[in-house]
């Protein structure tokens, strides 16, 4: 069994990466395995900064030949102890952990130890033996390493549930002045080649089994001087081509102060969090990145990206709640996917009222400005007045999160993995 | 206000929708046998004794027939939560599904459609949960022990997800508040009621694997994006009791 030192390491090296969720699969239990996955993925603790932990996260080494400077593992970064885990101890941890419903699988990842191939291989042993020798049939999601050969990638794919090969940087001039060693050819090209391998066939035919839960990118916010505009193009442009079914954000937190490359301040988390406000606007909303960024480039911060959208095409509003088509009826602000396709049901039976609204749990301090009901309109009709109650309708939503009682709908997201 | 004391489960509640259909009454609440209530004067309370089977699958295949072959499960999850009145939420549910012939399942401005599936998804979230918050404890013979504690009387949704994930490895899932266990030999799953506190014996592994876990819950957490309130509203205090790695050290 590994060791409490090694685990430490290894785990504090893994920890940057923001991917979390173990959705997407629905592996099903072997005969004489152990474990499955489920649909919607499973979180099972939250630690102290508010992320779940659904997968066991870990590097199998924090020993890297390259020198990115916003990176941790670093080869010049003297600071932090090296090691190596070996193949039985992540199995045996996985297993174990699993048992007592820890976890819902792993999440393998690995500094470039020697060469890319050299690391995809061990990579590649752990996954294999955890799934053949130990069968284990719970969720595995595999960090590729970029400049890995094609075969070894692929096999790899017909074991994991879900790969990833994190983008870093927004532009190639970006990360050829913070990671000089990685280029955006050995990042991209495996993405396009497991996005095609998935859909069509290859040397290896189990095409259902490859890759179930598909593949994820991971990008780090303000630790290069790219806008919102910038990266939000970026990520649909991946979502048309790639198929990926989530592009994580990072906000830049530093670890290396010794570059003059990267500030030394930490990025806000608020603009994170509005970029992934935007993300869900792309993926489920139908909204282009050229609608929701607007002219400046930037996501502004004291609203969200829907009401900015809104307070600039007010145009389009109000919109009628018994009669405006399902496509406008999303974009309205405070109405989310779920509360459309309540009032799409309801407003088949009879005219919806405002009462009705509230009872659908429509947010109605951001919604009334942009909906009638029944003819009647109860919001402002000036711009000013609009954003001003937009912003200070924000700022009582961020106080009421305190709250630990109820249903709250963020918190059903995270836990169907959305989020 | 009219009454209606009905048999515990789900039998009970086809009962009550009988009698309200071929005697013309329409309860204003139904409270089921081993729940105790508070007696008014004013208050007028009918004893529905036991009903004939093949009347009470007649009101089943009706419900069947006009809302789909899942309402029963349905109706049974919801009779699942710790709401006093949710006998009474239910029956009004298949009340209305009888009365209006047909699935009202979208029918999402009616009060009584809304309760359902409120309560409904509130069950779900909870199952949802606690197949992520469970806690097995490994003991010396093996069997693994998971003691928790739901807001709503849910073993008998949560057990089979662990059935199918731990098959051939025995386990005990021991609801503390409401007493009752549920057992798996590894094939199948029984469920029994027990006033006993268990006393563990702990393998040998368990201690180190334990100190493990809580080693790695500390150093995945990312000091500089501190966000308890996130964290208190993702993860409630109250299913913290039975989560070894949220104790203070």
């Amino acid at each position: 069994m590994i060791d409490e030192r090694k685990l430490e390491i290894l785990v504090n090296s893994a920890k940057y990466d923001v991917s979390c969720s173990s959705s997407g699969s629905k592996r099903q239990n072997t005969a004489n395995g152990i474990g499955n996955a489920s649909f919607s993925g499973i979180c099972h603790s939250f630690t102290q900064d508010g992320r779940c932990i659904s997968l066991l996260k870990i590097l199998m080494s924090n020993d890297c030949i390259y020198n990115c400077e916003y990176c941790i593992n670093r080869c010049t970064n003297g600071n932090i102890p090296r090691t190596t885990a070996t193949v039985s101890e992540i199995c045996e941890l996985v297993i174990e952990f699993y048992k007592r419903n820890y976890i819902e699988g792993l999440f393998l990842s690995s500094a470039i130890v020697k060469s890319p191939n050299y690391t995809m291989e061990r990579l590649f042993d752990i996954v294999k033996t955890l799934r053949t020798v130990y069968r284990f049939n719970g969720y595995i999601h595999l960090k590729g390493i970029p400049g890995a050969d094609r075969l070894l990638l692929e096999k790899a794919g017909l074991y994991a549930d879900r790969m990833s090969f994190n983008i870093e940087l927004p532009t190639e001039q970006s990360l050829k002045l913070l990671a000089p060693q990685k280029n955006k050819h050995d990042i991209i090209a495996p993405m396009k080649m497991l996005a095609t391998d998935k859909y069509f066939e290859s040397p290896f035919k189990r095409r259902k089994d490859f890759l179930p839960a598909g593949q994820t990118t991971q990008m780090i916010i303000g630790a290069s001087p790219e806008n919102d505009a910038h990266i939000l193009n970026l990520t649909e442009y991946m979502y048309s081509n790639y198929k990926l079914k989530r592009v994580y954000y990072s906000s830049y937190i530093p670890t290396n102060y010794d570059s003059s490359h990267l500030p030394y301040l930490p990025t806000p988390k608020i603009r994170e969090h509005r970029l992934y406000q935007a993300d869900w606007l792309l993926r489920f909303y139908g909204f282009t990145s050229a609608e929701i960024t607007g002219n400046d480039g930037n996501l502004p911060l004291e609203y969200d990206p829907k009401c900015a959208w809104a307070l600039r095409r007010l145009d389009l509003f109000p919109v009628e709640i018994n009669t405006v088509p399902y496509e406008l009826l999303v974009r309205v602000p405070g109405i989310g996917i779920r509360t459309a396709s309540r009032i799409r049901e309801a407003r088949k039976y009879a005219k919806l009222t405002f009462e009705d609204l509230k009872k659908l749990r429509v947010v109605l301090k951001r919604a009334k400005h942009f909906i009638t009901c029944s003819g009647k309109f109860y919001g402002s009709e000036h711009p000013t007045n609009i954003k001003n109650l937009l912003i200070s309708a924000e700022e009582n939503a961020n106080a009421e999160q305190l709250s630990i009682f109820g249903i709250d709908e963020n918190a059903l997201s995270a836990l169907h993995g959305e989020l | 206000m009219t009454i209606f004391n009905v048999k515990k489960g789900i039998d009970g509640i086809l009962s009550a929708l009988f009698v309200a259909f071929t005697e013309r009454i329409i309860p204003d609440e139904i409270t089921p046998k081993c729940q105790p209530f508070q007696l008014r004067l004013e208050n007028e309370i009918i004893n529905i004794g036991e009903i004939d089977k093949h009347d009470t699958d007649r009101v089943k295949n009706a419900l069947f027939n006009y809302a789909g072959n899942s309402i029963i499960r349905y109706m049974n999850i919801v009779l699942t939560s710790d709401r006093i009145d949710i006998y009474t939420v239910v029956f009004r549910y298949a009340y209305k599904i009888l009365q209006k012939r047909r699935d009202i399942s979208d029918m999402l401005a009616d009060e009584d459609v809304m309760e359902f599936r409120y309560e409904f998804n509130k069950i779900n979230f909870e199952k949802h949960r606690i197949e992520g918050f469970l806690r097995f404890n490994e003991t010396v013979n093996g069997v693994l022990y998971a003691p928790f504690s739901p807001d709503n009387n849910i073993i008998e949704l949560v057990a089979p997800h662990f059935l199918s994930r731990l098959p051939r490895q025995p386990f005990i899932i021991h609801d503390v508040k409401r007493k009752r266990i549920a057992i798996s030999d590894g094939f199948h799953l029984r469920y029994d009621i027990t006033d006993k506190t268990a006393v563990l014996n702990l393998s040998k592994n368990e201690k180190d694997l334990l100190s493990l876990w809580k080693k790695y819950f500390k150093s995945v957490n990312v000091k500089e994006r501190k966000n308890t309130a996130q964290q208190d509203n993702f993860m409630p205090n109250r299913y913290r009791k039975y989560m070894p790695e949220t104790y203070e050290d």
